[in-house]
């Protein structure tokens, strides 16, 4: 994939978010002494390159060895902090480099829960010695004060067009791509700010031209059925008032494509302004209801009946 | 007069009373009779049959036609292999010194409903039975409702197994009328044939119902059963109740478990096709998601929801806070209160089991789709989630515009042969199940060359292969819908089973059974009861009663009449010594006295 191909090896190749590299940068003059980091920002903003950026200029080439890599989305139950980390930070070991202390990058971390995140605080006081983590995240405010204040914060803003444009063009480039000015906007339009996806869109485009030359048509044709346009259908379909229908799509985007209900709702969020059958008001209410369901999931509660309730809800609004 | 339970006055005291189940009955005798002999067989006996259908009255009735004492275990009993050997030792032991005389054999060993023995509790319950029996020197007899589980396997080896099954409305009938008879009551013909035909061929039921309605003089009262209410009595019941608390009985009287979201599920799927107006189902749906809530709040672990494990991470491993089941169980009560658009019952015909079905529908796709994740999510340093989303799509984009460069891009991500697999067949999006549907025969079909993969599927889905024949074929039958869904899936094209019941239909119109007093024959399909007498379609069945003998007075004596041709007559048990009498036996004893 290119987004492997294309990841920046170093903190020098990383172009953007020049406060935050350069900060990290001035730490890490003193490897011995740096703090354990905390980046938040957007996704696809290059929290996950930067912190690999950083394994390696610490540990060398053969950092993966070295480093305890986990996503916490995956892996973030309290057993996974005692067990895993816990045995891991505790052992003295020295890289290549020189450097004397291991590395844990935890990913994803504001999807861990408290009670994980409680351990995770105590074990970060008690190997300090021998480890430092590397902290990412998309919100900090699912991150426990504790850890905040144990952590130097990095914030990763959002791309500029300008910049992420220059990335775009700089792959076509090397991958001998023709496409216009217009092409690549449009890629980054479609990617929201998010340069993971935008590249996954260009790979995907370009896979699909003959001869190099890709224009706007193939684009549009060959982009992958997002589940934002499932999400969307679903929205539409309960707004219009057709439960049955809108309840067939949220079981296609739960059962055949694992999309949770969470992300549903986050994707609703998303797609609630695109929607033309909704009027402003109804915007409100729509949202207000997606709102509800939302704290609702969070209570520990059986997704597909939550989402159900959701559906019934919103197409009743949209008989009013 | 009426202290006395009519169920317990008209128990048969010998093998002969009793009514229905002909060839058990014989089959049961046979057994016995071997007892008696010098050459004693080495097997228990299992019982098997739905409840009231005179299991343990057979046991006893027989035991006293043969002059053995029963000591009898209830399921009460705690079944720890303690247990059993405690209670069980000396009774066994004794039986060579006790009382061998001509009249009394010695002692019976009676366990009743040996299928509720397992679970923790009951840690080796069904080995310690198992090594009873084989050490027994006295008769070892045993009921069970249901024994359809592999636990049960070897109990079934170290058992002659004796099926019976529900008592034959017309049966019923004539026991009815004689009760009546004997009582010196009425009860309109109504109501005495709406007992025969709805108690399910439990006697006990029958017996207990006609007792209430005539000693209440109500003769035209709907008999109000007692029995759980089972699926469809309690979605009924709950849509149907006007008001919290009568939901709240309903919910009270349920027999499906509560601890679990099962109920929750259930409504789920029916309330889009009870309410189609938009506020009302709005509302129901509302009431649901609160209950689900309180379940939530509950913290006991849940059906596994629309996700199979990869996806559907653990909640929380704290204790469950059982206090709050009845908070949830107000809200659930709510569900019901507006009053539904749809009948219930066409509804819940109508309405699919979604909820259930879709996790096995798309269950082998999940995991796929799950080990492809994991191999993403280590490439590309994302989380499995993130790979779902983020990557995986584009992966099957890719592999829709250029195979070959799809491969090569997979092959980077470590992905393995079954991940590419899998990839190839996600880009080929499957088209929507289109074309005429195929009707297979779900005992022997065949199907075209597949692939391994998709072969190995099928294996899973339920359906195995015939090599010689080269036929596939349904393994169970009772789950055909699943299966169904699963082979389309599948093979990508709608196919459909023929239905067992159509082969049913067959047979229905052939039943004829024989009337067991005179021998006249009886077709079942002319029978009023057709619809709810449950052994019609049982072949193996052969008698049942004519309409003239029904409306004679005496059916009842004239079955036992005939039934008691080849009988001995009765002997009177020698009395139990005082001495000896453990505790089961007392209990035992107190009970023949009242």
């Amino acid at each position: 994939m290119w987004i492997e191909k294309y990841r920046p090896r170093s903190l020098d190749e990383v172009v953007n978010q020049k406060e935050t590299v350069d900060g990290i940068k001035a730490l890490l003059k003193t490897p011995a002494t740096i703090p354990h980091f905390l980046f938040a920002g957007p996704p696809g903003t290059g929290k996950s390159t930067v912190a690999l950026c950083v394994a390696r200029q610490l540990m060398g080439e053969s950092f993966r060895s070295l480093v305890l890599e986990l996503n916490a989305s995956d892996e973030r139950g309290i057993g996974v902090v005692r067990e895993r980390i816990k045995g891991f930070s505790q052992i003295i070991q020295t890289a290549p480099s020189g450097v004397q202390f291991g590395l844990v990058i935890l990913d994803e971390c504001d999807e861990m829960t408290r009670d994980a995140q409680t351990a995770l605080r105590r074990i970060m006081e008690t190997s300090s010695r021998t480890c430092r983590f590397i902290l990412i995240c998309n919100y900090q405010s699912g991150i426990i004060e504790p850890i905040q204040s144990r952590c130097s914060v990095f914030r990763f803003r959002r791309l500029e067009e300008a910049e992420a444009i220059e990335q775009l063009a700089k792959i076509c480039k090397s991958e001998k791509i023709d496409a216009g000015p217009k092409v690549v906007e449009r890629v980054f339009e479609l990617s929201e700010g998010d340069l993971r996806r935008a590249i996954n869109y260009l790979q995907v485009a370009a896979t699909s031209t003959k001869g190099g030359k890709l224009d706007l048509t193939t684009l549009e044709k060959v982009m992958p059925e997002a589940q934002g346009e499932l999400i969307r259908e679903m929205l539409k379909l309960a707004v219009l008032g057709d439960f049955m229908k809108a309840r067939d799509v949220m079981y296609e985007l739960m059962g055949k494509h694992g999309v949770s209900g969470r992300e549903i709702i986050r994707g609703a969020n998303r797609e609630v302004s695109r929607i033309p059958e909704a009027t402003a008001e109804r915007q409100a209410e729509i949202v207000r209801t997606l709102g509800e369901c939302d704290f609702r999931l969070t209570q520990g509660a059986n997704e597909d009946i939550q989402i159900s309730a959701m559906l019934a809800q919103l197409s009743m609004i949209g008989r009013k | 007069m009426g202290t006395v339970a009519w169920t317990e006055k008209y128990r048969p005291a010998t093998a002969a009373m009793l009514l229905g189940n002909e060839e058990a009955v014989e089959a049961f005798k046979a057994w016995m009779k071997q007892w008696t002999l010098k050459k004693k067989p080495t097997k228990a006996c299992l019982l098997v049959g739905p409840p009231g259908v005179g299991k343990t009255t057979l046991a006893r009735a027989a035991a006293n036609d043969f002059h053995f004492r029963v000591v009898e275990m209830n399921a009460s009993d705690v079944r720890t292999e303690k247990a059993i050997k405690n209670l069980l030792g000396p009774v066994r032991t004794s039986t060579t010194l006790d009382t061998f005389s001509a009249e009394g054999r010695g002692n019976l060993i009676l366990m009743d409903e040996v299928d509720g023995v397992f679970g923790r509790e009951d840690r080796g319950g069904i080995g310690a039975i198992l090594s009873v029996i084989k050490q027994s020197p006295v008769p070892i007899v045993l009921t069970a409702n249901d024994i359809d589980n592999e636990r049960f396997d070897d109990l079934k080896k170290a058992c002659i197994v004796i099926q019976l099954f529900e008592i034959r409305p017309r049966l019923l009938l004539a026991l009815i009328n004689h009760i009546l008879a004997q009582e010196g009551r009425t009860v309109s013909e109504n109501v005495r044939k709406r007992i025969a035909g709805e108690s399910h061929g439990d006697m006990r039921s029958a017996i207990n119902d006609i007792q209430t309605i005539s000693s209440s003089g109500a003769v035209n009262l709907r008999p109000d059963r007692t029995r759980e209410l089972d699926e469809k009595d309690t979605l009924s019941g709950l849509f149907a109740s006007r008001g919290v608390s009568e939901a709240r009985r309903v919910l009270n009287e349920t027999q499906i478990p509560l601890y679990r979201d099962e109920l929750l599920l259930l409504i789920h799927d029916l309330l889009p096709y009870l309410y189609t107006t938009p506020s009302k189902l709005a509302k129901a749906y509302d009431s649901l998601s609160r209950t689900d809530i309180g379940y939530g709040r509950i913290g006991a672990s849940r059906s596994r929801g629309m996700m199979p494990p990869p996806f559907n991470q653990p909640r929380r491993d704290a204790v469950p806070e059982w206090s709050l089941l009845p908070v949830a169980l107000n809200e659930l009560a709510t569900v019901g209160t507006e009053l539904v658009d749809n009948d219930i019952e066409t509804a819940m015909d109508v309405a699919p089991r979604l909820s259930s079905k879709i996790v096995d529908r798309y269950q082998y796709r999940l995991w796929a789709l799950d080990h492809l994740c994991r191999r993403v999510a280590r490439a590309c340093h994302l989380s499995k989630r993130k790979a779902l989303h983020e990557v995986v799509p584009f992966l099957v984009a890719i592999f829709r515009a250029d195979e070959e460069r799809g491969r090569e891009i997979a092959v980077n991500l470590e992905a393995e042969e079954r991940d590419i697999d899998f990839l190839v067949s996600e880009s080929k999006t499957p088209p929507a199940l289109k074309g005429p549907e195929e009707v297979l025969d779900p005992t022997g079909f065949k199907l075209p060359f597949m692939g391994k993969d998709k072969f190995i599927e099928l294996m899973r889905a339920g359906v195995s292969y015939d090599k010689a024949s080269g036929k596939f074929a349904v393994r169970r039958l009772d789950n055909l819908d699943t299966v169904e869904e699963r082979v389309s899936d599948i093979m990508a094209r709608p196919i459909k089973f023929q239905r067992p019941e159509q082969a049913a239909a067959e047979v229905e119109g052939k039943a004829v059974k024989e009337c067991y007093v005179d021998e006249q024959k009886i077709t079942c399909e002319k029978c009023d009861f057709v619809e709810n007498c449950p052994t019609h379609i049982i072949p193996s069945l052969k008698f049942c009663i004519c309409d003239q003998t029904l409306s004679e007075p005496t059916a009842y004596e004239k079955y036992v009449a005939k039934n008691g041709m080849a009988a001995k007559p009765v002997k009177a048990v020698k009395p139990v010594k005082a001495a000896k009498t453990t505790k089961v036996a007392k209990r035992v004893a107190a009970r023949k006295k009242d």
